[in-house]
């Protein structure tokens, strides 16, 4: 009888553990792991890891320089190889402080605000289909004398909505038109806004384990829960095959690598090992063949090493009441279907980027995120209403390190809680759920939200 | 009667915290950037004396003059990189390095009309390699430092009027950030930006560390790493304000802008509430040894070459050991900011 009752208890403690949100880990003040710095301040984004050994500290600043590098036209004795076309002439014009892009308010002065394009094609999973003349991308700066491949104007529609409570807020939807320079527009053109996002913690999700996260794909929903999160499978440009996309807004790019030499191609106009052949090749502001890349192989690497390197900023307003209760929320709403707290990164990750437990929340997979975010253009297997689940960390700290507060794939949300009011489709019930919050819990959700 | 007017008059005492954050705020940052827009101002003044009636070797020499007086508060300003000089773009509009000289070229052999709109859309069309502090120092001294009156073109005249116009907008610009755009009072009081007193403290000491950090890792070192092409001495290409000489005292600016913060003077203004009160409270020794630290960085850089005469770009080729040795201490400075000090206002 005795053992019976024993196992019972073993057995219901089992079923009805779950993440005992009442209590901080006190890991989770250090959501970097080793990694994290602990002072919050201007530049918390652009601080080397803080267990970086002096080999890789000299490594990375040498990425920290070339990552503000200002690009000129070649020939030029320093830093040549931008354009003829591009959207900007260094990592940190898009990037400011390592931080995300505020959202640009008009089409003169984009920002970190670019605007992919293709065209529709029968596999979709191959990849965008590039336009003639275009690329797929909008390069809307050139050097001297060439041409643009297009200009964008944005307008904005504003609608108001109200909370449960009766309190109003708007959201504010960004409208853009491409006009081009360059080329005739075909009519069946995709256009997807892409807003440059923070620099942080990407080495760390970089070693998180592929099988972790394909484990928690739900495509057909089957647990019945609403969630159906898909992995991305895309094109490495670098190691020739497709692998599983982590990076970016639509989870298109495989590696730190392939995004950093794509960045350099695409959004800077520079040639390298990965990207032979400039972006103007058979297009009107083409030059003619290049004969040696515009950077070396090294500099890629060490940009590379730049972004696994920086640290993740420490926890603000840690144990806290409200921070406390707004976790206690963001549990129950359920945010974490999508937002996955925590990993431990892969013991064969560069030494420091190895073994970390790290609180990240994002799970790196694509959801439907309802008509209203939806950009119609697919990327690889991600559809057109489909958008990977960008990580939380640091979200609260734009404010310090840049100014702003904008979020989302075009920066359109103008503070966190614009962002959560956005969510549609699969998290259209935490949606509703968090419009009827009371104002005290909803304040406490986005503190909450604002500290990681 | 005394008594009434003493009890009427009396303010809400204010801790020794705040009088800090109160007089580094105001009397040193916000001082700084109004020198900055003033001294940009002067030098409006002598590029359009310059270009008005054709250039003569006088108005030059009060050019560069006015350019090298100009320059000073902004490398002093470089100890707090944050806010608005960061947030609104005017760092890159201001003080963007290399130059894009083949483009700088492509416009002065253009016909664009050059007006201050034509140096602010800049950004849009080619980058900010096109335009201030450099750019005004490359048309004036030219790019073996050896320009005369006579070489300035009409073109190269109407450019520098039109980048010294949108120079001096930027730096109204940035004055009013911090002063009718509030920027100081987030500091002064509180804001979601700076929520206390400590968060202060850390941008302040975060900056004058990482301005420590900037001249001994990157702006020196990178002259020290330079290429060797074109038969230029090596690292000549990065020096940053080689055109003009003015290397030296850059770097002494720079390490000058932390010695404000610390002191919490900018020359006769300041009431001397700085950070070093913050370390003096907690720890002499600290305070003597960052005040120490700072002097010699200071006089290291202007040794440099072995006489204040012998330019940056003269030493890079003769005298590397006198940079080595400058780099050094300003390296010794910014570990002490970064460990000690750092440490210190951590525990506030």
């Amino acid at each position: 009888m005795k053992k019976t009752a024993y196992l019972l208890l073993i057995v219901l403690f089992i079923s009805c553990k779950k993440e005992n949100i009442d209590i901080n880990d006190a890991s989770e003040e250090f959501p970097g792991g080793t990694t994290t710095y602990r002072n919050i301040f201007s530049g918390s984004f652009e601080q080397p890891a803080s267990n970086l050994n002096s080999l890789e500290f000299a490594q990375h600043a040498v990425g920290d320089a070339d990552f503000s590098a200002n690009f000129v036209t070649s020939p030029a004795p320093i830093n040549p190889g931008l354009g003829p076309i591009f959207n900007q002439i260094s990592c940190v014009a898009c990037h400011p402080k390592n931080g995300k892009s505020p959202q640009p308010l008009s089409g003169s002065d984009l920002k970190g605000l670019l605007f992919r394009v293709s065209i529709p094609r029968a596999n979709e999973g191959d990849g965008p289909m590039p336009i003639s003349g275009l690329g797929a991308q909008l390069q809307t700066k050139a050097s001297f004398g060439k041409q643009s491949e297009g200009q964008v104007q944005i307008t904005f529609t504003e609608t108001n909505f109200t909370f449960n409570d009766g309190t109003p807020y708007t959201l504010r939807k960004p409208n853009y038109i491409i006009s081009s320079a360059n080329t005739v527009i075909p009519s069946n053109m995709m256009v997807s806004p892409r807003i440059a996002q923070q620099v942080i913690g990407l080495g760390l999700l970089e070693a998180v384990n592929n099988t972790n996260i394909l484990s928690k794909e739900d495509v057909n929903d089957a647990d019945g829960d609403g969630i159906s999160g898909k992995a991305n499978h895309v094109w490495n440009p670098v190691s020739l095959q497709y692998e599983l996309g982590k990076f970016g807004w639509k989870a298109n790019s495989p590696t730190l690598l392939a995004q950093t030499a794509t960045a350099l191609h695409e959004d800077i106009g520079i040639t390298s090992f990965a990207f032979p052949i400039e972006t103007t090749f058979g297009q009107i502001q083409d030059n003619g063949p290049s004969i040696k890349h515009d950077v070396d192989s090294q500099l890629v690497l060490d940009l590379t090493f730049y972004t696994q390197s920086l640290a993740v900023p420490k926890r603000r307003d840690f144990n806290d009441a409200g921070t406390n209760n707004g976790k206690q929320i963001f549990f129950k709403v359920g945010c974490d279907k999508c937002h996955t707290q925590k990993y431990v990164t892969e013991s064969n990750a560069i030494s420091f980027l190895s073994n970390q437990t790290i609180y990240p929340y994002t799970d790196l997979l694509l959801h439907d995120m309802g008509i209203d975010l939806a950009d119609g253009r697919p990327d690889f297997l991600a559809t057109g209403n489909e958008w990977r689940t960008p990580p939380l960390w640091g979200i609260g700290l734009s404010e310090l390190t840049n100014g702003h507060t904008s979020l989302l794939h075009d920066g359109r949300a103008r503070n966190t809680l614009e962002a959560i009011m956005w969510h549609g489709g699969e998290a259209e019930k935490q949606k509703i759920q968090v419009k009827n919050l009371s104002s005290k819990d909803r304040a406490d959700l986005v503190k909450f939200v604002n500290s990681l | 009667m005394a008594v009434f007017s003493a009890v009427s008059c009396k303010k809400d005492e204010t801790s020794p915290n705040a009088d800090v954050i109160t007089n580094v705020t105001d009397n040193i940052i916000v001082a700084t950037y109004s020198d900055l827009d003033a001294k940009a101002d002067v030098l409006l003044t002598a590029i359009n004396a310059l270009k008005a009636g054709g250039a003569t070797t006088d108005e030059l020499t009060a050019a560069k003059a006015a350019w090298v007086a100009a320059r000073a508060p902004w490398e002093a300003s470089e100890g707090f990189l944050f806010g608005p000089v960061a947030d609104n773009e005017i760092d890159p509009n201001i003080d963007t390095w290399p130059l894009d000289s083949i483009n700088v070229d492509l416009i002065l052999a253009g016909s664009d009309v050059l007006n201050k709109a034509y140096i602010d859309n800049l950004t849009g069309d080619a980058g900010t390699g096109l335009k201030g502090f450099h750019l005004i120092e490359y048309l004036l001294w030219g790019s073996a430092s050896n320009k005369t009156a006579a070489q300035l073109t009409a073109r190269e005249l109407d450019y520098l009027v039109a980048a010294t116009e949108s120079l001096k907008g930027k730096t109204a610009e940035l004055k009013a950030a911090w002063t009718t755009g509030n920027f100081a009072n987030q500091l002064k009081a509180r804001s979601t930006r700076y929520p206390s007193e400590k968060a202060v403290f850390v941008e302040l000491a975060e900056g004058i560390r990482g301005i420590a950090g900037e001249v001994f890792d990157s702006k020196i070192q990178s002259t020290l790493d330079g290429l060797d092409l074109d038969g230029l001495n090596g690292g000549l290409r990065e020096e940053e304000s080689r055109f003009s000489a003015n290397t030296k005292t850059d770097f002494t600016s720079n390490i000058t802008s932390i010695q404000n913060v610390y002191l919490g003077k900018y020359g006769s203004l300041g009431n001397g509430k700085g950070l070093s009160t913050i370390v003096a409270a907690k720890n002499a020794t600290l305070d003597a040894k960052i005040k120490t630290q700072i002097t010699e960085a200071i006089a290291a850089i202007q040794a440099i070459g072995g006489s204040a005469s012998t330019t940056y770009s003269t030493a890079l080729g003769s005298d590397r050991a006198s940079i080595e040795a400058a780099q050094s201490k300003v390296e010794t400075l910014e570990g002490t900011l970064g460990t000690e000090l750092l440490d210190l206002v951590d525990g506030l």
